[in-house]
């Protein structure tokens, strides 16, 4: 397999990768900091 | 000159009926559907109408003109004024009437607007939306050997999807293939988006803060992606209709399904948002474990595949390739766009050549000049202290000009940020609102989200991207979640007015620094020529009309 064909492969897989990452990072980031009180009475 | 107007008027209510009524008549066969949901699936069932009715005439080579719809589409409307009520249950509701008078009020502003604002000179996709709706005018529908065809770079066909160009064709067909034709149809295109918005809103908030976000939305400075030839408000609206019928679940799955393939057909860029509401639902979906719901995806999926097959099928034969777009290799793209000009090779050696911190730098400044106020803050912050942050004259790390503006004024870059769009007060509510979503309503928050994270990722080495070209969809959701804020506070009446009065003041300011700034992008044109970034002659400007041109030129005479 030559480079650009990896590179496509790792691009087209990028396209679903990104959303996927982008939800579970921002759970992750989200569950914990509405566990802060401060921020809980902020935006809670 | 009276006469011209009249008729500049009096088409572009022309193709607000034709493009309305046969997906209306269609709609109303759907009875699990009220009154306002009617009216906002006709466009997708207009657009299918439209692409299958052209497509027909293509190729079954009838003599017809397009124009026939036209006393149809009268006489069908006189037919259904008496009997809506007998046979089709369909009420006039104060809501629907409501709604479809601003919705006009909305079109015409616009079309008023387009006589009075001169046409945005620097970026030539305008043109090449144009030639490719010519394109389907043309007899032979034939596809260029190479995907960028050599004797036409600027049609758009094959490498972006058809769905835009070929609803503008119809209408040019009927009216005429003047570039104002174009214009007229590409702002109608554009303007619908508000029913879905509405929706959306009325679903999930409330009747009043749809009703006030669709006012919003007609008064902010959203010129560019409502007056320029531009498929992004039309990919709204099919993202923000199929959002809407998939958690609504009022429709067959194939129909959603369907709304999905046709909004990719109408833009690639379209699949961010059908992963933006996948990706939530199928994590959902492997926590429960739901037989049903698994069939109700996978029914979508199939009607989706079905109607996006065709498309990349013809690619697949003609050119080796499903998407003959270049769009999946943006990320690679270090200097310029030049759709296709470079070969994956020659992308990939260039881009391992870019410092990693050019490539990441570029994004990180992108991304806090379009979520944050900080042109607007360094420029006064300017006035006091002597500084300037211009990055676009040191050497890497950023490509971007932070705040003075080497290519454009900095005002106009503020107005492709979230602050300069929604204006300031708005879009503090709405930033307080959008983290406060996720715990209220995560798909939705994922809706937005994922969309603008992709961009900055894919493409944010763009100065101006991600509103600009990238997500501009998400604007109205932001608004309706600014006024989901205001609605949570004890002055809401007051802030209300403020926020509106503010915003008249910043279009008022943004009109201002509109023709100043269009007129150094005239400059920056001129001086450019050749330069792929910007229209390649600035002629073709001269040659073509839009509205503006339209009543000094008196072409409107010689097509009637």
């Amino acid at each position: 397999m030559d480079e650009v064909t990896m590179v496509r492969i790792v691009l087209s897989a990028a396209l679903f990768i990104i959303p996927m990452i982008t939800y579970l990072a921002t759970e992750a980031v989200f569950k914990r900091i509405y566990k802060i009180k401060k921020f809980k009475a902020l935006f809670g | 000159m009276v006469f011209e107007i009249i008729a500049y008027f009096l088409s572009a209510i022309a193709m607000m009926l034709i493009f309305f009524i046969p997906g209306f008549l269609s709609s109303l066969f759907f009875r699990r559907l009220d009154s306002v949901e009617k009216i906002t699936v006709s466009f997708f069932f207009s657009v299918s109408w439209i692409i299958i009715i052209f497509i027909a005439y293509h190729y079954a080579g009838f003599e017809a003109s397009p124009a026939v719809l036209i006393p149809l589409s009268v006489l069908s409307l006189i037919l259904f004024v008496f009997v809506r009520k007998q046979v089709f249950g369909f009420r006039m509701s104060k809501e629907v009437k409501l709604l479809l008078l601003l919705f006009f009020i909305i079109f015409m502003a616009k079309i008023t607007a387009q006589i009075f604002i001169k046409y945005y000179p620097a970026g030539s996709d305008y043109v090449g939306h144009y030639k490719t709706a010519l394109y389907f005018l043309g007899n032979e529908w034939k596809l260029p050997d190479s995907y960028i065809n050599p004797d036409n770079p600027e049609v758009y066909i094959p490498y972006r999807t058809p769905g835009f160009y070929m609803p503008i064709s119809f209408f040019m067909s009927i009216f005429g293939s003047s570039f104002w034709v174009c214009q007229i149809a590409a702002t109608l295109l554009n303007t619908v988006f508000i029913f879905p918005t509405y929706c959306i809103a009325k679903k999930f908030f409330s009747k009043k803060i749809a009703l006030l976000t669709i006012v919003f939305l007609t008064i902010i400075p959203f010129v560019e992606t409502s007056l320029y030839i531009h498929a992004k408000m039309l990919v709204a609206y099919f993202a923000f209709l199929m959002f809407y019928l998939f958690t609504a679940r009022k429709l067959s799955p194939f129909i959603i399904g369907s709304v999905a393939g046709l909004g990719l057909m109408i833009h690639q860029s379209f699949f961010i948002f059908v992963l933006a509401m996948a990706t939530p639902y199928l994590f959902d979906l492997v926590k429960k474990r739901s037989k049903s719901e698994l069939i109700f995806a996978l029914k979508i999926a199939f009607a989706f595949s079905l109607v996006i097959l065709p498309w990349f099928a013809i690619n697949y034969l003609k050119y080796g390739t499903p998407l003959s777009s270049d769009y999946a290799y943006f990320p690679l793209y270090t200097t310029n766009y030049g759709a296709g000009n470079y070969s994956p090779l020659e992308l990939w050696d260039n881009f391992k050549k870019t410092s990693p911190l050019y490539i990441v730098g570029a994004r990180v400044i992108n991304t806090v000049t379009f979520a944050t106020p900080a042109i607007l803050v360094s420029k006064i912050a300017a006035l006091f202290f002597p500084f300037t942050l211009d990055t676009g004259k040191t050497n890497p790390p950023v490509p971007v000009n932070f705040a003075s503006g080497r290519d454009l004024p900095w005002a106009y870059h503020y107005y492709h940020s979230l602050p300069g769009i929604l204006t300031m007060l708005m879009y503090v509510f709405a930033v307080i609102g959008f983290i406060k979503l996720w715990g209220y309503n995560k798909k939705l928050f994922y809706f937005v989200l994922i969309p603008i994270i992709f961009t900055i990722i894919w493409y944010g080495w763009v100065v101006l991207v991600i509103i600009r070209s990238g997500v501009p969809e998400v604007i109205p959701i932001f608004v309706i979640i600014g006024f989901w804020e205001i609605s949570k506070r004890k002055d809401r009446e007051k802030m209300v007015k403020l926020v509106f009065l503010l915003a008249i003041i910043e279009l008022v300011i943004f009109s201002i620094f509109f023709s100043w700034h269009i007129g150094i992008a005239e400059q920056i044109a001129i001086e450019r020529k050749g330069d792929p970034k910007y229209l390649v002659d600035i002629d073709q400007l001269e040659k073509l009309f839009s509205a503006y041109k339209l009543f000094k030129v008196q072409e409107m005479g010689k097509w009637l």
